[in-house]
């Protein structure tokens, strides 16, 4: 199975720096979209078919925890697997994200650690090559 | 200068440096490098107490730092704002790093967007003085990452074990 992800992220250079790191740790991926705050991110998400989000928490226009609220508000993304990718280090405001149903991947992340929670929320793991 | 803020300064960028972008802080240079004009950035941080991160480095430092941070090729052509923004990203990662290194994490940080600033200007400005800095060297040339704060901090964070 590849997952169809959607990147969101201000930054074009975190947005190639997460997909660089999915390859090296040999997710299978399908279609990537990509959008630079919540807003395009809710778009793109009307728009495809999306199995996995990565968000960033600080953008403008709409930040990341907005965008999970309003994920959140619409049954058929209840259920939705959402990773926080961010340098956040205040406890409490990482249980706030995960009680909004979102992992956590701290940053500077790694293949491994990136691998670890993508297998843990989809079950999906690096390609199998038999 | 307070040496624990060093440390914590020196353990968030070595481990930074090598986590984004492959590459290995030294203390002393390795081999002379050719000198280049310097680019900083510059990040904002309000919370139980205030103030920035600057990271600091070379020009031919940033083409290096790019390149490895997109997993391209070796002299791969980058544009300057792209380079600006790996830069940007390297710093803000630094920052968001130091803080709870600093404070714990109960402490909360509102964490501001990376800003290009002008590396021949003085760092301290709107009442911020250099609490602690590190200064190292890659392949490529020199780095340096400043702490700036208003007034004086202290590391809240007790001493991990192994330390004395
Ligand atoms: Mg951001």
């Amino acid at each position: 199975m590849s997952l169809n992800i959607l990147i969101v992220d201000d930054s074009a250079v975190v947005r190639a720096m997460i997909l660089k790191t999915l390859k090296m740790a040999g997710i299978p991926l399908g279609d990537v979209q990509q959008a630079s705050d919540g807003c395009e991110g809710l778009d793109a998400l009307e728009n495809h078919w999306i199995d996995l989000v990565f968000a960033d928490i600080n953008m403008p226009v709409m930040n990341g925890e907005e965008m999970i609220d309003r994920i959140r508000e619409q049954p058929e993304w209840e259920e939705l697997p959402i990773i926080v990718v961010s340098t956040e280090g205040s406890a409490t405001r990482i249980e706030r994200l995960q009680r909004k149903g979102a992992s956590f991947v701290h940053k500077p992340f790694t293949p491994e650690s990136v691998q670890e929670v993508i297998k843990k929320i989809t079950g999906v793991s690096h390609e199998q090559t038999a | 200068m307070n040496r624990q803020l060093e440390e914590i300064l020196w353990g968030v960028a070595e481990e930074t440096f090598e986590a984004l972008a492959f590459l290995l802080p030294m203390p002393e240079p390795v081999e002379p490098f050719e000198s280049s004009p310097e680019v900083a950035v510059s990040v904002r941080f309000h919370g139980p107490f205030d103030g920035k991160v600057i990271v600091t480095v070379a020009e031919l430092v940033l083409g290096e730092l790019a390149c490895n941070m997109l997993g391209l090729d070796d002299g791969a052509e980058i544009a300057v704002d792209t380079q600006q923004d790996a830069l940007k990203e390297l710093a803000n990662v630094v920052c968001g790093n130091i803080l709870p290194e600093i404070a714990g994490t109960t402490a909360v940080f509102n964490v501001d967007a990376p800003k290009l600033v002008d590396a021949s200007a003085p760092a301290s400005e709107e009442g911020l003085s250099l609490a602690s800095e590190t200064r190292f060297f890659l392949d490529s040339g020199p780095v340096s990452v400043e702490l700036l704060t208003e007034g004086p901090i202290d590391v809240e964070v007790p001493v991990t074990a192994g330390a004395n």
